[in-house]
């Protein structure tokens, strides 16, 4: 079972709806798992992830948003993926149709249309199993590069990033609410580089 | 956020009030934050909405901080902030029901007054406005924010028709103008008014070219200075002096007027005892028109085009407030007058030289600017804090199989 984890706030409580049906709908067996509120999505994406480990059954952890729609079989293609051993870079595309990102080199840097296991930077939809989130939490409370941070966790465990094209969703661009997480990307790329640092020092270096 | 703003009311034409008429609105358009604005002056006897932003009126105790919680509960407020002069502010009522007080308050003396601190260290967070300010903060223990008063750079800036503003004002072409803006309040004067007005009759009895604007009340109706008397006193001729309307100055002038008359000075002089901020001055500079200041307090950090009155040519004086602030000697004024007068007279008072004034006004003082660069990532700020304050009242994490 998958563990779909999703964040949201006052305000978007339509995209959640949408979001909702779209996950119930995708032909995976998923819980849902709702966190309201949280000032991050980082902070989020860890009290969800972290509920989803007192859950019975759940095989997959899938960190999400609240607009995103995945496309029927994106959850298995991502599980697939991650029982060769892969973090999957899910495949995007905008509500129109038009690509979004196929894959991510992280940090904003949106790679275009390219091929199946193309090795890329991040995910900005993490797909693991639950022993993995063991292994790396906690995920740091912040908003932008989040998902870097923990792409950057996972390699440290061993996994690879790849694309993964049947891991494809549709990112509904919500943006209500989401002002004040945009003026803060700055502070956010400070923490996440910072939250590597204090994670990578050796105990001599500490 | 909620914010709610006690001050003066946005249409007061008070140092306060323009702050207030200048960024509420921002805070609502620009950084998209909910505002209500309520009264310590301006406002009385009912509720009122300006430009889309409700007002609370004016309670019953002079502050009105009798009422001030019960408005920020009517209003759901996450914040309450206040301008105002913080020694006079009572942080056991502003909290009396749990809310965040936020003053974004003056520091006009050296250290910061005692009176001052005592209030403020109460505070959820205090916010200075200069960074003399938040130096004197800091010396005394004090975790402070700065963030800056502002100006609308789209109003205050060098007109296009400078002849025809003079002309209006019966500024003389070839008269060298000095004016002064400032509250004639108190005793003794903050603004230092004796000794710029001798300061200035010493250069006008040398030049005679020399003309003084004065945008002020010059009576004793706000306990300030005989200024009229003064003056006469002084020997400066009747028609060597400007005086702005005294009526219109009660209901306030148009800030566009505003604009047209600091661009018609040569000098602007604001030589205070100490300075909280100074609007005037920057309104000035924005406008293209250098000041002479004194160099103490926040007055250092705001010429961009001027002269400054050396510290050791003024007389540390004690404030009743606990607090050094620094009467200036004529003399010293007199010679930066001098100075300002030779730029004019050789004619290096330029158009390209206000302009250039003009846009280091706008890059350290715009309102949109200030909006976008350090209110907006102070109140992004406070919300995380206050979300870090609620982490236990977090909704539960809900789990739907």
């Amino acid at each position: 079972m998958i563990a779909v984890v999703i964040p949201t706030i006052r305000g978007r409580e339509a995209l959640y709806e949408r979001t909702v049906a779209a996950y119930r709908a995708c032909g995976s067996e998923v819980t849902i798992i709702t966190v309201r509120d949280r000032p991050t999505i980082g902070q989020a994406w860890g009290d969800g992830a972290d509920a989803a480990l007192n859950v019975e059954g759940v095989e997959f952890i899938h960190l999400s948003a609240d607009d995103v729609e995945p496309h029927p079989g994106a959850l298995e293609a991502a599980a697939e993926a991650v029982r060769f051993g892969i973090y999957p870079s899910p495949r995007i595309v905008n509500v129109d149709g038009s690509l979004h990102s196929c894959g991510t080199m992280g940090g904003g840097m949106l790679l275009p249309e390219c091929g199946n296991d193309t090795v890329c930077g991040t995910s900005p939809f993490p797909f693991m199993r639950h022993e993995m989130w063991t292994a790396i939490r906690p995920c740091p409370r912040i908003g932008y590069y989040a998902d870097d941070w923990l792409a950057w966790a996972v390699r440290e465990q061993g996994l690879e990033v790849r694309v993964s094209r049947g891991y494809t969703l549709t990112h509904l661009e919500g943006t209500v609410g989401r002002d004040r997480v945009v003026r803060r990307s700055g502070a956010d790329r400070a923490a996440f580089l910072q939250a590597v640092a204090d994670r990578a020092l050796s105990p001599v270096e500490a | 956020m909620r914010l709610m703003m006690h001050s003066n009311m946005p249409w007061a034409s008070t140092g306060y009030g323009v702050q207030v008429a200048t960024f509420a609105p921002r805070w609502r358009q620009m950084l998209g934050h909910d505002v209500a604005l309520t009264s310590i002056y301006g406002l009385q006897g009912g509720m009122l909405t300006w430009n889309g932003i409700p007002c609370y009126p004016a309670g019953f105790e002079g502050l009105s901080q009798d009422v001030l919680p019960q408005h920020a509960d009517h209003f759901k407020a996450d914040l309450i902030l206040t301008l105002f002069d913080a020694w006079v502010l009572n942080p056991d009522m502003i909290q009396a029901r749990g809310h965040r007080w936020v003053p974004w308050f003056p520091i006009d003396s050296e250290p910061i007054p005692a009176a001052v601190l005592r209030q403020v260290e109460k505070a959820w967070q205090p916010v200075v406005f200069s960074r003399f300010g938040e130096r004197m903060a800091r010396d005394a223990g004090l975790d402070v924010r700065y963030v800056p008063h502002g100006i609308d750079t789209t109003v205050y800036r060098p007109v296009a028709d400078r002849a025809a503003e003079r002309a209006q004002r019966t500024f003389p072409e070839d008269r060298f103008v000095v004016g002064i803006v400032a509250a004639n309040k108190g005793f003794p004067s903050r603004k230092s008014w004796p000794e710029m007005l001798e300061a200035f009759a010493r250069l006008h009895r040398r030049h005679p070219e020399a003309m003084l604007y004065l945008h002020t009340f010059v009576g004793t109706e706000m306990t300030g200075v005989n200024i009229a008397e003064y003056v006469d006193h002084l020997g400066i001729p009747a028609e060597a002096v400007r005086v702005c309307e005294q009526y219109q100055n009660t209901i306030g002038f148009p800030p566009e007027w505003m604009a047209g008359m600091f661009s018609s000075l040569d000098v602007l002089m604001n030589v205070a005892m100490g300075e909280g901020f100074g609007v005037p001055p920057v309104e000035a500079q924005a406008c293209g028109t250098p000041v002479v200041l004194g160099d103490w307090t926040a007055m250092s950090e705001l010429c961009l085009d001027g002269w400054l009155v050396p510290k050791d040519e003024a007389d540390r004086w004690w404030t009743p407030q606990a607090a050094y602030q620094f009467k200036p000697r004529v003399g010293a004024i007199e010679a930066a007058l001098e100075e300002a007068f030779d730029d004019w007279s050789a004619g290096r008072m330029t158009d390209e030289r206000r302009r250039d004034t003009a846009a280091k006004v706008a890059a350290r003082y715009d309102a949109d600017m200030v909006t976008r660069e350090f209110w907006g990532p102070f109140f992004d700020e406070c919300a995380e804090r206050i979300h870090a304050e609620a982490a236990g009242d977090l909704p539960p994490v809900e789990v739907a199989a």
